[in-house]
Formats: C-alpha cells, sequence, structure tokens
C-alpha cells in the first residue's frame, strides 16, 4: 500500500521522503510534464514545482518501501498538475473529458501479452484507452488502496470529483467492455 | 450481499488486477532512470528549496497545534463563562448561528458577454433530447401570462417521481430558462463540487455530486450557462450525470446570426 494513514513510527521523516524524491523521481516528473505539455519547458518546470508542493503537503501518508509504485505515483501527480496546467489554458474551450492523452498511442498494451484470460487482457486494453483524469484516480484506487479522501489531497480535487471520476471511469470501462462483447 | 453489490465487488476486484498489470507495463515502457538523469539533472538548488519548504510546513503544522489547542480553552473558558453568566439558551444560538451563516451566502456565476443565444426569444428555446422512460412536461403556457420572463421545463420519470411538475424529487430535471437576470446564484456549499465546462462551445457551470440515499447513489447537478440575454438554469436528482449532460447539449435557441 503507497498511502498510509499513520505511517511507523521510527519510520522516515518527511525530510527523508522528500529528499528521496526528489534525488530519485526528479528527471522522471520532468519527462512526463514536458510530454504532457508537448515540451513547454517553463511550463513544465513549474507543474513540477506544482507537484512537489503536492507531495511535500501530503509526504506524512506517503509510504517510499516500494520503489516501483513510488514512481508510479510521482507520475500519476505531475501529470494530474500538467494536465491542470493545459485545463486553465484552454479552459474556456476545451471541457476537461477533452484533454489530450499524453501517452496516446504509446500506452496500449502489447495484444499478445496474456495474464490470466482474454477478459483481463481487454480490461488492460480498456484501461490504455481510458482518458488520463479517470484512469489516474482508479490507478490511486485500485494500485495504491487510497482512500477518496487521500487521491483528492493528492491531486488537489474536491473529494466529490474523486467520486465521480471513480464513478465515471468505471462506466466507462464497462461501456468500453460490453462494446466487446466481454462484460455482462 | 445482494446481486448487484457482488457483481460490482467482483468487477474491482478485476480491476485492481488490470490497473496492477496496466502499471507494471507503463512502467516498463517508461525510458530508462539513466536516460531520463542525463536529460533532466536534479538541480540542487531546487532540492533544498524543497527540504526548506519541508521545514516550513513541520514548523507551521507546529504552530497549528498550539493555535488549535489553545482555541479549543478559549472557547470552554467563553463557553463556561457565557453559560454561567447568561444561564439561558441565547448562547446556544449564538453558536448555532456562526455555523449556519456560510450556507447563507451565496456564490455568482455572471454572464456578460453576447453569444449563441443572442436575439433568442423565450418561445424558441427547445429541449431536443429526453432520457428514455422520461417525459417532456412544459409548464410554459400555464405560467405564461404569470411569468413572462420565464419559463420551466421539468422533464421526469413518471414512475419515480409521480408528483412532477408539482414536486422536483428523485427521477426529475428541471429546466428554468430566464431572461429576468443575468446572474445565477449556487449555494455556497457546491463551490467545491463546481467546474467550469463547455456546452455546445458556451461557457458553462457545472455543480454536481453523488449522495448515498438508501444503499443507492443518487446523482444530483445543477449546470448553468447562457449569457446577459437568456440564461438556463438545469438542476437534476436521481438522473444520471451524462444524461444531464446530455440533455443540457441537446438545449436549442436561435445562435447569432
Amino acid at each position: 500500500m503507497i498511502v498510509q494513514r499513520d505511517p511507523i513510527a521510527g519510520g522516515p521523516t518527511d525530510r527523508d521522503k522528500i529528499d528521496y524524491i526528489y534525488r530519485e523521481f526528479y528527471p522522471l516528473m520532468r519527462a512526463v510534464a514536458g510530454k504532457t505539455l508537448d515540451g513547454s519547458g517553463q511550463e513544465a518546470d513549474d507543474a513540477v514545482q506544482d507537484a512537489m508542493i503536492k507531495i511535500i503537503k501530503n509526504a506524512a501518508v506517503i509510504d517510499v518501501s516500494d520503489r516501483d509504485k513510488l514512481r508510479n505515483l510521482c507520475c500519476v501527480i505531475v501529470r494530474n498538475c500538467a494536465l491542470d496546467r493545459i485545463r486553465k489554458r484552454e479552459r474556456k474551450n476545451v471541457p476537461l473529458s477533452d484533454v489530450p492523452d499524453e501517452f496516446e498511442g504509446a500506452e496500449s498494451p502489447p495484444e499478445q501479452s496474456v495474464i490470466s484470460g482474454d477478459t483481463l487482457e481487454a480490461i488492460i486494453k480498456a484501461i490504455g484507452i481510458l482518458p488520463a483524469i479517470y484512469r489516474d484516480v482508479c490507478m490511486l484506487k485500485y494500485v495504491h488502496d487510497c482512500k477518496n479522501k487521500d487521491i483528492a489531497a493528492l491531486l488537489g480535487i474536491p473529494e466529490m470529483t474523486v467520486g465521480i471520476r471513480i464513478h465515471r471511469g468505471k462506466m466507462i470501462l464497462r461501456e468500453t467492455l460490453r462494446k466487446e462483447g466481454y462484460h455482462e | 450481499m445482494n446481486k448487484r453489490k457482488k457483481e460490482e465487488k467482483e468487477f474491482d476486484n478485476l480491476l485492481k488486477r488490470a490497473f496492477e498489470e496496466y502499471r507494471i507495463r507503463e512502467n516498463e515502457d517508461l525510458p530508462a532512470d539513466d536516460e531520463l538523469r542525463a536529460l533532466y539533472p536534479p538541480d540542487e538548488e531546487d532540492r533544498l528549496r524543497c527540504l526548506e519548504a519541508v521545514r516550513k510546513k513541520e514548523r507551521s503544522s507546529a504552530a497549528q497545534k498550539v493555535l488549535k489547542r489553545a482555541a479549543v480553552i478559549v472557547l470552554a473558558v467563553i463557553s463556561a463563562t457565557s453559560a454561567a453568566l447568561m444561564m439561558n439558551e441565547n448562547v446556544r444560538a449564538s453558536v448555532l448561528g456562526t455555523i449556519t451563516k456560510p450556507y447563507k451566502n451565496h456564490f455568482l456565476v455572471s454572464f456578460t458577454d453576447e453569444g449563441f443565444f443572442d436575439g433568442a426569444d423565450i418561445d424558441d428555446i427547445a429541449v431536443g433530447y429526453v432520457p428514455e422512460g422520461y417525459v417532456l412536461l412544459d409548464t410554459y403556457e400555464k405560467w405564461k401570462s404569470e411569468f413572462p420572463e420565464s419559463r420551466l421545463i421539468v422533464i421526469c420519470d413518471p414512475e419515480k417521481n409521480p408528483e412532477a411538475p408539482g414536486r422536483s424529487g428523485p427521477g426529475s430535471v428541471t429546466v428554468h430558462i430566464r431572461t429576468d437576470v443575468n446572474v445565477s446564484e449556487f449555494s455556497d456549499e457546491t463551490l467545491e463540487m463546481a467546474e467550469e465546462i463547455s456546452i455546445n462551445g458556451m461557457a458553462a457551470v457545472w455543480a454536481h455530486a453523488d449522495f448515498e440515499y438508501e444503499g443507492e447513489d443518487l446523482a444530483w447537478g445543477k449546470i448553468v450557462f447562457g449569457n446577459k440575454n437568456l440564461v438556463i438554469e438545469i438542476q437534476y436528482i436521481g438522473v444520471d450525470h451524462d444524461e444531464a449532460l446530455k440533455i443540457a447539449e441537446g438545449i436549442t435557441g436561435k445562435p447569432k446570426k
């Protein structure tokens, strides 16, 4: 579990965690922000800064023991900060769900990789085409076991919005699977 | 456990496995750390700024704890003193007054720009989409003489809400078309639920939430859009959010030439 309410006493301090996250994941976060913001350097730096502020605010509930999961968490947070910047930039014209997916094309998992049957593979494929705003909250819920309250704090969005995005994300996944003839 | 909840739990378990697998694959697709480090080396000054921010946060948290503790003590002293001095319900009334006051406030959505509905008459507005199983009740003819500047259309599921349009309850959408105002009022409680969206290219505000009601999720929302001449407010309860958005998108008028 990545996010815990009560970190074990004697574990790393917030300062240790931030130092570790910055040293280990700054290059990755900068790359994700740059890719999301289509190469805009200054804005990407700002998005990383926004993400670090969110991480610092929530350092107490971030578990740094699983490096791979922490890597993913940093990606999710910085991607959302970058999407926020795109949204602010184009607020008047672009509904949030229309924000382009920065990993589009690169994210579809390879078709030949089968984990445990066609259904699971179909869901993984559907996750790949799910808009990032829905995929990220679901990722925090299902992979990191975050509560809605924690997701809201990490992404800087209202708790209600978290609930709605999870609900819609699941709805889109169900619909995609139904169209493919897999679910229900 | 009923069938629906069981299915939901099974789907959640499946999603848990699928998202975990997706994360692993996404991680594998990302460039290697060394490669990224060469492109974007961490900046020492930035790192120190982050650590300074942690220190500031810790100091501020400690100060807040002290202040909170002091506030509790002060409140307890004031309450005890007030109760002792006044010995009546006025103390309780004043405390409740403070708590409820914010809910009496509102935030406004103003419309000042010209736009899509320019020149449109209230008669021109039509609702083009009604969800399956719902009926449209236009009360305009009934109240036209009384409220010529405002029109109320109710879209409801007669099974869920047989008392519509008289009663706004689960399974109903009210479409209020107004020419008497150029602002719309939202309760302060909905501020955190509100987001700016676009309805057919028009700037709109959508406040929405899901509430648990008798074991079921009940969707509530308010969508407002328009311009300085004509404002459309859509409120719904117990109606799917996407359906409500489709209703909003299906509203047509006379576009500006």
